[in-house]
């Protein structure tokens, strides 16, 4: 009885999971900007570096490897993109480290902690796509680079280092610069704020002056083009889940409408058979509130399993984004409660039996 | 009677009926957009399985000219590139590239998403290739063929087309090509020779023609022997390779010790846009399942609750004599009506937005979402109804 009970609120139930399933994807969706931006700036902890567009990003590295001595003792790198295997076109960033002043990329998994400094990071979707052959040792421009460590982070997909590969500016020879495509335009950042320090830079590696001031690297080098990749990341989202929100949330209300019609007869037979006003009210403050857990419990659930295996249905969500679930829900069922409420304040047993008859 | 019994149900409820109206509709605009994105995506996928090896590309190889050369009018030396390039295991195409303007009956509808060439083919501008041999390498033609030895000695030079105007001229068709202010060389009569076919990676391709569409369909290639004139002093080369082979001419040429040679990939920011799209396809296709299954569960529970609402009015319409194929024929009409408004009010946004595209795919789609939900509460009714009967 209890099962066959259950079992009524089973299409509620589901489409309650589906949008709050929704509203989890349609917040990590929002969310991928503001972890996008944490981990770009999370290399200097917020810090102000700055940065230089150039237009040809291979004549710059060749300038830093030519004039490496001269340049001021502060860490730097250079963002450019060139193909590697089995990931066309993807961003590599040259580091140049200080030991007391450091660059630093999340990692999610360190395979060589001992050459940590000595090899390569790759973003985690780079890793994906690499065959088995090349996932502990990766060419590029002919230069053999041991796979220490993979950037990104659980249940984001798209982190700052996700398609990238990071490597030490030492490891850069001459071979290696022979190889670098040519003509594609390139970033230097400079972690510092020294303006004689930049000035360096600018003259030694003939760069324009004054650099761009930002917090950590950024989506091509400027803040605005950053704001802008954001903003169509934002955009993206909303226009691709909020119709989907709008059409699991117009189910919800079709089953919730429909539950309380379908249950007006029940409650007009439990008050007949005896039940106080107050014990069915109580009686649907316990359905309610079963709803409202399993409903923002199950989603949750599959979420939590979802980030740990870091698949690619739900992602990361802020804590303060569970509250929109909750409330959403409570909403659903508050209207529920409140709908049956009223019918069951409104009709009464002797009134609905004269009715029938 | 069975229509005016579904627009009563319809009508007996209009929030619920302009609720589900909308729901449907913004369906019908998802699920048509998710198949856009799909067909989209099915396009490049087909351009990327014509690679033979995962590493393929096609580079460009250009020797820059000086100011002082373009002045003089000198002669651009390519000696010693030549000379490299015969030294390696490839392919070369070598090629002059310029640029002309046809009428617009020559000229066909080349659809571009990039903004850069929208200005060009509103002109009727194109990129033009010149080629003083037959192309070389894995050519695929969708029509016509090569270039032989005796077109370049021929009154109408022969040319080779992308498969986008074969809508406008067939094989043999002679038309003229401005070449005045792109080339310099005047109006210029050509001959149909060939089409090469679209969606597949040639080993003829320029940062142009990887730009301007997504098909590869505009090639224009002209067979020409070189002239005096001064675009013959620069020619590019184009090579289909491996990436491995890329980096290795770009150290080559590097080790050549001459800055004025360029080197370009033009192909991998192709692959790379793979890779973000079969992401795209997967979520593609989730998402038509995903608005299925809503579908078929919403219509379900809806269904379950129209037919237990009107059970007693179906015992009325038994009473006074209506057949059980009306109930059942005027219940399903209503889902077909909903169906029916959706799709106009679907039709009216997209018209609104300019376009029309996947129409039947898409309310077949919906329609049998809907029905797939409604079908078993049908069956139910049908043998409940069956069984009163009998």
């Amino acid at each position: 009885m209890r099962r066959r009970r259950l079992w009524q609120y089973m299409p509620l139930l589901l489409a309650l999971f589906l949008l709050n399933g929704t509203t989890m994807m349609l917040l990590s969706q929002l969310g991928e900007q503001s972890f996008y931006l944490e981990h770009g700036e999370s290399v200097t902890n917020g810090q102000n570096i700055a940065s230089f567009q150039v237009s040809n990003s291979g004549v710059l590295l060749e300038s830093i490897v030519q004039h490496r001595e001269q340049l001021p003792q502060v860490p730097f790198a250079v963002e450019y993109y060139q193909n590697v295997p089995q990931n066309p076109l993807i961003p590599i960033y040259v580091i140049w480290q200080q030991p007391d002043m450091k660059f630093t990329v999340p990692l999610r998994r360190v395979l060589q902690p001992q050459q940590l400094e000595s090899g390569v990071i790759v973003g985690k979707k780079v890793w994906d796509n690499l065959l088995e052959v090349n996932k502990k040792q990766v060419i590029i421009n002919n230069t053999p680079f041991t796979i220490t460590a993979i950037a990104g982070e659980k249940g984001v997909s798209t982190g700052y280092f996700d398609e990238a590969v990071v490597l030490s500016g030492e490891s850069i020879t001459t071979d290696y610069l022979s190889r670098l495509p040519q003509n594609y335009t390139g970033i230097l950042y400079v972690y510092t704020e020294q303006k004689n320090h930049l000035e360096l830079f600018a003259s030694i590696l003939d760069l324009k002056y004054p650099a761009e001031q930002s917090t950590g690297f950024s989506f091509m080098g400027t803040a605005e083009q950053g704001k802008n990749h954001r903003e169509a990341i934002y955009r993206g989202g909303v226009k691709r889940l909020l119709p989907v929100y709008i059409i699991v949330l117009i189910t919800v209300l079709v089953l919730v409408l429909f539950l309380i019609e379908q249950q007006g007869y029940r409650w007009i037979v439990f008050k007949a058979m005896g039940a106080t006003n107050g014990g069915v009210m109580l009686h649907i403050v316990k359905i309610g509130a079963a709803i409202f857990t399993l409903s923002v419990a199950v989603p949750l659930m599959l979420q939590q399993v979802s980030v740990s295996l870091d698949l690619i249905f739900f992602e990361q969500i802020r804590v303060t984004a569970i509250v929109l679930l909750q409330a959403q829900t409570l909403v659903f069922v508050s209207l529920y409660a409140l709908l049956t409420t009223r019918g069951v304040y409104k009709h009464q047993p002797a009134q609905f039996l004269q009715a029938k008859k | 009677m069975v229509l005016v019994q579904s627009l009563l149900v319809l009508l007996k409820k209009p929030l619920l009926t302009l609720l589900l109206i909308i729901q449907l509709t913004v369906m019908c605009l998802q699920v048509n957009q998710s198949y856009t994105e799909l067909w989209t995506i099915n396009t490049h996928v087909a351009l990327l399985n014509s690679l033979q090896t995962e590493d393929e590309t096609v580079i460009v190889v250009s020797a820059m000219t000086s100011r002082e050369e373009l002045d003089s009018g000198a002669k651009r030396s390519v000696a010693v590139l030549e000379q490299l390039l015969s030294s390696q295991q490839i392919i070369v195409n070598k090629v002059y590239i310029t640029g002309g303007r046809m009428t617009p009956d020559d000229f066909p509808e080349i659809p571009t998403q990039n903004p850069d060439y929208q200005s060009t083919s509103a002109s009727k501008e194109t990129e033009i290739l010149i080629s003083s041999q037959p192309l070389k390498g894995d050519v695929k033609f969708s029509g016509g063929g090569n270039f032989t030895a005796d077109d370049f000695n021929a009154p109408i030079a022969p040319v080779i087309l992308g498969t986008a105007y074969a809508s406008v001229h067939k094989i043999g068709d002679v038309f003229e090509v401005d070449m005045r202010t792109g080339g310099g060389l005047g109006m210029m009569k050509v001959q149909v020779k060939g089409f090469l076919e679209e969606r597949t990676l040639q080993p003829i391709l320029t940062n142009f023609l990887s730009h301007s569409t997504d098909n590869f369909n505009n090639y224009f290639i002209i067979g020409m022997l070189p002239t005096t004139h001064t675009l013959f002093n620069a020619p590019s080369y184009i090579i289909k390779t491996s990436d491995a082979m890329y980096q290795q001419l770009q150290h080559e040429v590097y080790q050549l010790g001459d800055k004025r040679y360029t080197i370009q990939d033009e192909f991998s920011y192709k692959k790379r846009e793979r890779t973000l799209l079969v992401q795209q396809q997967v979520r593609g296709i989730g998402a038509i399942a995903m608005y299925i299954v809503i579908t078929v569960l919403t219509y379900y529970i809806l269904a379950l609750q129209l037919y237990q609402n009107q059970k007693k009015q179906h015992k009325a319409f038994q009473l006074v004599g209506a057949t059980p194929q009306f109930i059942y024929q005027y219940f399903s009409f209503y889902f077909v009506l909903l169906v029916f408004l959706a799709s106009v009010s679907w039709q009216m946004v997209m018209l609104y937005y300019g376009q029309n595209d996947h129409f039947i795919v898409t309310v077949i789609s919906v329609g049998g979402a809907v029905l797939l939900g409604v079908l078993p509460v049908i069956w139910q009714m049908r043998k409940v109804v069956m069984m009163r009967n009998g």
